[in-house]
């Protein structure tokens, strides 16, 4: 589970997380890679650093689904990440229907914390009071009654009132459209939330979505959600200059990046080893093409 | 069992010795108890009515009284369980039971305004039959579909998938609320339509080259030889801030009739038409009237809004197995702006019950659905503002005497239905409902699954679950075919 203020009992601890990921080039770990991404998210290093580790497309940040429990679990985690309320829930919901325990401690906590983003209040009380049956879990079930009928709670709470906030609004079929879109209108509506952009962005490089990517900086590059660009988003900027001349330039891309750019090219085009450029957006695509 | 019989014993020694209970204030608060039994209509033979202090008064008295019989409970952790015996003589068909609720304040016993229980003359069948699911969106686990008999607390399997690779199950349907003639589907794995008739279990596998999907919504004819179904092809998406949360709809649909002894499908042209979708098909209780849903074909899942079912009826010819050819229209939502659902028609033909939504066929996930009735005789519709609730009202069945109704309603919680009970008089008036009674008054809070497609029966269904669940895994199924 995330750490997110009140987890005196949680087991995701980011900095762990990322301490200890074991980089395997010749084999991914979906569900490893994508507690990573989500630990480096959680930091505020996902668009930062995800190319120092060996990526494998956007299954590394959304697993794929296939109703298995622990899967269920990793999603829950990874929508409330990114601030997608209604597929966290889903998620958690999800997870606790395939627990043969029928009780799933860490997934009701997550559907105490959905419903009162969403002000359910009837059904998170209705989990809060079954949580608070486990002994264990007594003390984290009260610590949520507080916010029950008091919208002023949640919305000062420093999690629950980023989450509503990102609340779109205006309801959207969600998936339907693709991820992306969702994740657009969380990034509208909670614009201050930048781990939604991060984790769009990624998205994006990881599927190679280049014309995608490049919509997403001319709405959002310079506004809230996006001031300035992360290194992979810099790093992808410069390889967009190649259809868009010059577009490095409008959207603040850094001298020395370009500079960089430009010599992964030349060591490109002269066969020369790009292993000083591993940890780069231009590395992962090079070697996605190679495939 | 010793430990149990002294409880019992403890519980009736207030009756001896009773609390001391000042009449109450003429500004006496409500009692807060839950479920919310005051000033309800039940039948004779309904189960004790157990109740219990809201949260923070875990100390009171009940004081229960009907003519020369007095009953008075001391509450056990809040709760008032009243023993079966004392309820029966309670009960009385046609009166009235006077209920005192006091509240320990102060060290004193503070009575609330006390209320009325009505009992009916009209009894309810002794069964009610369920599926037991969780409330969710794409997984299932253990699912099962269970009867509760309505006079004690006794519930207990019908069939349940740890027999069946856990596989998915639903649509139970009964001929006329017959425990001896049921239908129900198992999908996926062991996939098939089960009809348990005279004895046999049928496995069918229902998809013909004509059909849009194997059937899936069911209503039995009142002879048993025919059972209307919907064919539809469901998908369903998950709202971002709807608090509607889910939405299932239809791409296309149908409605056909299956012949039992023929293994036989057979349709109207306008049951199949293809410029609209028709669902939710159910027979008059003379058999000779098919009720279904209809809406115009619509652009799916875009349109999702403006998708607004009215109920129709047609001609059938159970003799000839044939429909008329003029359609009725009973409810028109291009008039209403509303949508209709599932539509019912009491047992003596009078009423037709049915789920109003602001659109879509999926009610059960939208929070402003309604039950509404019509007045066969004369057309008239009455609102029922007095049983619907501010959540989701939907799924419904009738009585055998036509005088209650059982439906699903999230009312309690916003999402885990439970399932309440209304008596309907001659008129179609109905009184305020009341939620089914259980053993253990925490039960419809604690439980996390959801009532699904309560319908009445008159008796225990009693197939053998383990020749069921051979004949799931083992029986290769008749194909069905179109006539």
């Amino acid at each position: 589970m995330i750490a997110c203020g009140r987890e005196a009992t949680s087991s995701f601890d980011p900095e762990t997380i990322i301490a200890s990921y074991v980089d395997d080039e010749r084999q991914v770990d979906y569900l490893k890679l994508s507690r990573l991404n989500m630990a480096l998210a959680e930091t505020g290093q996902l668009a930062d650093k995800m190319f120092h580790y060996t990526q494998a497309g956007s299954y590394g940040i959304i697993v794929k689904w296939n109703l298995a429990k622990e899967v269920g679990e990793l999603l829950t985690d990874t929508y409330w990440s990114m601030g997608h309320i209604a597929l966290a829930q889903r998620m958690a919901f999800e997870a606790t229907v395939m627990d043969d325990r029928e009780f799933n401690p860490e997934m009701i906590k997550r559907l105490i914390e959905t419903n009162l983003v969403y002000g359910a209040y009837p059904v998170a009380k209705k989990y809060i009071d079954i949580l608070g049956k486990a002994r264990a879990w007594r003390r984290v079930a009260e610590s949520y009654r507080k916010f029950l009928y008091n919208d002023a709670a949640v919305e000062s709470d420093p999690v629950l009132g980023a989450k509503r906030k990102c609340i779109p609004k205006t309801d959207f079929i969600s998936m339907v459209r693709g991820i992306d879109e969702d994740l657009k209108d969380i990034i509208r509506a909670n614009p201050g939330y930048h781990k939604a952009i991060e984790y769009l962005g990624a998205i994006y490089l990881l599927d190679c979505e280049m014309d995608k990517f490049k919509e997403m900086l001319d709405e959002f590059y310079g506004t809230e959600a996006l001031p300035e660009l992360h290194t992979s988003f810099a790093e992808a900027a410069c390889m967009l200059s190649e259809i868009h001349r010059g577009y490095w330039k409008t959207v603040g891309v850094p001298v020395d990046t370009y500079k960089k750019y430009t010599d992964f090219k030349a060591r490109l085009d002269n066969g020369l080893s790009q292993d000083k450029y591993k940890d780069t957006f231009w590395y992962y695509i090079m070697r996605v093409n190679s495939q | 069992m010793r430990k149990f019989k002294a409880l019992a014993i403890i519980a009736l020694i207030p009756v001896a010795c009773t609390p001391k209970v000042d009449d109450p204030a003429p500004d006496a608060a409500e009692a807060a108890i839950f479920p919310d039994y005051k000033e309800i209509t039940v039948p004779p033979n309904i189960a004790p009515l157990n109740f219990s202090l809201e949260e923070g008064e875990e100390k009171g008295v009940a004081i229960l009284e009907n003519g020369g019989k007095k009953l008075v409970l001391k509450s056990r952790k809040g709760g008032f369980n009243i023993p079966a015996d004392d309820w029966r003589e309670l009960a009385a068909p046609g009166s009235e039971i006077a209920v005192t609720v006091a509240v320990k304040e102060g060290g004193k016993l503070v009575a609330r305004k006390p209320f009325e229980i009505f009992v009916s003359e009209d009894r309810i069948d002794p069964y009610v039959a369920y599926r037991l699911i969780d409330p969710g969106y794409e997984a299932w686990n253990d699912l099962g579909i269970y009867q509760r008999c309505l006079e004690n607390f006794r519930e207990t399997p019908i069939f349940t998938n740890d027999k069946t690779d856990r596989n998915c199950m639903n649509c139970h349907s009964f001929k006329t609320r017959s425990p001896e003639t049921m239908m129900f589907h198992m999908r996926g794995k062991n996939g098939g339509t089960y009809v348990w008739n005279n004895g046999e279990i049928d496995k069918l596998n229902t998809k013909t080259p004509r059909t849009i999907s194997a059937l899936v919504y069911p209503y039995w004819h009142p002879s048993g030889k025919y059972i209307a179904f919907s064919v539809n092809d469901i998908a369903q998406f998950f709202h971002s801030t709807n608090p509607n949360r889910i939405e299932v709809y239809d791409y296309k649909s149908d409605v056909v009739v299956y012949d039992v002894d023929n293994h036989q499908v057979s349709s109207s042209p306008m049951l199949m038409d293809t410029t609209r979708m028709e669902t939710f098909p159910s027979f008059s209780p003379d058999g000779k009237a098919l009720y279904y849903c209809s809406t115009k074909q619509a652009d799916m899942p875009q349109a999702y809004k403006d998708v607004r079912y009215s109920i129709c009826s047609i001609p059938f010819d159970p003799e000839s197995f044939s429909f008329g050819e003029k359609v009725d229209t009973l409810y028109n939502a291009a008039k209403t702006g509303m949508g209709a659902t599932f539509p019912r028609v009491s047992p003596d033909g009078r009423f037709l019950l049915f789920s109003e939504t602001a659109y879509g066929c999926f009610a059960i996930w939208h929070k402003d659905s309604d039950l509404r009735i019509i007045d066969l005789q004369d057309g008239t519709f009455h609102t029922m503002d007095d049983i619907n609730g501010p959540d989701a009202d939907s799924y419904h069945s009738w009585s055998g005497n036509s005088r209650w109704i059982i439906w699903a309603s999230r009312r309690i919680d916003g999402l885990y239905s439970r399932l309440f009970i209304a008596h309907i008089d001659k008129d179609g008036k109905a009184s305020k409902p009341f939620l089914m009674p259980q053993k253990n008054t925490s039960h419809d809070k604690d439980l996390m699954k959801s009532y699904n497609v309560p319908e009445f029966i008159s008796g225990p269904v009693l197939f053998d679950k383990d020749e069921m669940a051979g004949i799931a895994k083992n029986d290769p199924g008749t194909d069905v075919t179109f006539k």
